[in-house]
């Protein structure tokens, strides 16, 4: 994993240099530093030629061009990348960070202890990311974008996913919490096979179903919600959970 | 005759509940359908027994289709919409049977002229509501005025029409028609008046609101205005006080005062500066108010705030009111949440994407209490020990917006709320 560092300030950027190159001594040797920049546009003239997989930036960066705007950049270049901020207390900006620039964690400028242990789980957390991307397998997860931040939800932790009274407004239910999104049902019906279409305005995944209520003509989820089923697709829900 | 009635009935069903379920934006449902069937059926049978006195059949459909309709809707404007379809009706039957008349044109040119008279009112009435649905919010007394308002009208048509006749037959004249047309033309421009003022005293009541909390906001500027002066203060005698540990050669002792005190005091102030700051790019000023009385209370429990604003947020397609109501039920709930956690957290931000406003709200949560359960949705029972919480209010604003989308969830001990507001669909 390559890595990149821009922070102005001599000291602070020789310490987290000193960190990663601690970290990939001791735990994983396939880290290595390949620039340590003071000013941003040294690193964008670095990505003219090279690539790297994660940036440690620093937010205040004595530039006409701060470490937000070069995120963003390294961005447009490559989306993929890991992005770590360094920053004071004082302009801590978790959730702009997040959400606006995707970026993986934050390490607060403190105490040497401190900072350090930051920059160890932010280059885990970046190591881990980056054997992801390498393995490329994509296991069983629907993405769901919030900003500029991809939510993972793994498929077999959905309960059900249901229409709104507003088209192409889709409601999903998972262990986690819920969800809404624009989309048509159509589109989800075949990610899992433990996906049914019982009723119009419902799909559920039958690894959730906990009742059958025959009269009604509803399901018991296991979260406690009860989905209706139609007619016509009562008999094969009645199969299909058999199975 | 029978048959007549019946042909009679299935025209009436056609107008009255066709309009109603274009009025009321109803989708059309099996259900809906042979419930409307089985009222109008019965209606008409009345109409056959009592042919004498209509007013019996009419009286009972105008009550058994409102209840109808408000029980599918839930909405007392049913009963409003449903009159004047009725008294549109009887005009409409009026100029239609005195066109005839006067031309002497057959039945099914009456029907036709009725049925167009209706369309052209119906499309104009829908026009007219959905101008007025956004903007006035009607409370339920002045909804009561409104159907008293129809009642009276529906009685004076009454009168004037089925009275004079006595056994069924319907007297024809022009000036009886100018009459009904000048009462229904009078009653219409009072009904447009009594909205105007509507509007316009919410608009004041909204303005009043804004008032207030942009009183609130520089409150709170002015109580961040007294921390930093007494900052200040503080700072001469922080600096005597270390002065006097290192003329005293006690770096131990500098050492750990530093730490405790001079960096929590001012942690503190540029804390709350910060804050300030951030809520300064905030430029809806019912939101800015509302977020700084919430921090400074969540700040008196010792709960500390991040308030992230990064660009300038000048306006929003979502109706003030709704925003801070929901804003404020959600900021509650994590004030709330957050007393009983051991070191609390509460992270807000309001950011600009390209075509859509996002507002994250999140809190600490304690690893025990997972409070998944209170994530209602619309399919989950609302009774029992999680209600309150605030949330199906919120639900109950946001899930109106074509253009809202709002996700709640739980995330490595956060308890997270998102909101996407795309700016309007074109």
């Amino acid at each position: 994993m390559r890595v990149i560092i821009c922070e102005d300030h001599p000291i602070q950027r020789e310490f987290i240099h000193k960190e990663i190159v601690n970290y990939a001594g001791f735990h994983e040797p396939g880290v290595e530093v390949v620039l340590r920049a003071s000013r941003p546009d040294e690193v964008l003239s670095y990505l003219e030629y090279q690539k790297a997989d994660c940036y440690f930036l620093d937010i205040e960066l004595n530039h006409q061009m701060d470490g937000m705007a070069l995120a963003a950049e390294i961005r447009k270049k490559d989306p993929l990348a890991s992005i770590i901020f360094i920053t004071t207390h004082a302009d801590r900006l978790k959730l702009t960070f997040t959400y606006k620039l995707a970026a993986l964690d934050y390490i607060v400028k403190d105490t040497p202890d401190r900072t350090a242990s930051d920059v160890k789980r932010a280059l885990q957390a970046a190591f881990e990311r980056y054997v992801q991307i390498g393995q490329d397998t994509q296991p069983d997860i629907l993405q769901i974008t919030i900003g500029e931040r991809i939510k993972n939800i793994s498929l077999q932790d959905i309960y059900f996913i249901e229409t709104s009274s507003i088209p192409h407004k889709l409601s999903l239910y998972e262990k986690h919490g819920n969800y809404e999104f624009y989309g048509r049902m159509k589109e989800y019906e075949e990610m899992a096979p433990s996906f049914y279409r019982c009723h119009t305005s419902c799909l559920i995944n039958l690894l959730h179903v906990i009742e059958v209520d025959r009269r009604n003509r509803t399901v018991t989820m296991s979260n406690g919600a009860v989905c209706p089923v139609s007619f016509r697709a009562f008999k094969e829900l009645k199969s299909r959970l058999s199975e | 005759m029978t048959d007549m009635f019946f042909l009679f009935a299935l025209f009436n069903f056609l107008i009255i509940y066709g309009s109603m379920f274009y009025i009321m934006d109803l989708r059309i449902t099996i259900k809906r359908l042979i419930a409307s069937l089985l009222i109008n059926t019965f209606v008409a049978v009345l109409a056959v027994s009592y042919p004498q006195s209509l007013w019996i059949p009419m009286i009972v459909s105008i009550v058994a289709s409102g209840v109808l309709f408000f029980v599918m809707t839930r909405k007392q404007l049913a009963f409003f919409h449903l009159l004047f379809i009725y008294l549109c009706c009887v005009l409409a039957e009026y100029i239609a049977l005195i066109v005839v008349d006067i031309f002497h044109l057959s039945i099914a040119v009456h029907s036709g002229i009725i049925l167009l008279q209706i369309a052209v009112i119906m499309i104009g009435y829908k026009t007219f509501l959905a101008r007025y649905d956004d903007k006035v919010r009607l409370p339920g007394s002045s909804q009561l005025v409104l159907l008293l308002v129809a009642v009276s009208t529906g009685l004076v048509f009454y009168v004037l029409i089925f009275l004079p006749g006595g056994k069924g037959e319907i007297p024809i004249s022009t000036g009886n028609l100018v009459i009904l047309m000048f009462y229904f033309m009078t009653m219409l421009v009072l009904i447009r008046i009594l909205l105007q003022t509507m509007i316009k005293e919410q608009e004041v009541q909204e303005k009043f609101i804004e008032q207030q909390q942009f009183t609130q906001y520089m409150q709170s500027l002015e109580q961040v205005n007294r921390n930093m002066q007494a900052f200040r203060h503080d700072h001469t005698n922080i600096l005597l006080s270390m002065r006097g540990y290192m003329e005293n050669g006690d770096m131990t002792g500098l050492k750990t005062y530093f730490d405790e005190e001079v960096t929590k005091v001012e942690h503190h102030t540029l804390y709350q500066n910060q804050l300030f700051s951030q809520l300064d790019r905030l430029q809806l000023i019912e939101i800015k108010g509302l977020i700084s009385t919430k921090l400074l209370r969540a700040d008196e429990l010792s709960i500390p705030v991040s308030v992230e604003v990064p660009e300038l947020i000048e306006d929003c397609s979502v109706s003030r009111l709704h925003l801070s109501r929901v804003i404020g039920n959600l900021l509650d709930n994590a004030i709330e949440a957050s007393v009983v956690v051991d070191n609390p957290q509460i992270n807000l931000a309001f950011l600009a994407m390209k075509g859509e406003l996002v507002i994250v709200i999140e809190n600490r949560i304690s690893d025990s209490e997972l409070p998944v359960q209170p994530l209602f949705g619309e399919r989950y029972s609302t009774k029992g020990e999680n209600r309150g919480w605030g949330l199906p209010a919120v639900r109950g604003i946001l899930s109106g917006y074509p253009n809202i989308t709002w996700n709640t969830r739980i995330d490595n001990q956060w308890f997270i709320h998102e909101i996407m507001i795309k700016e309007e669909f074109d």
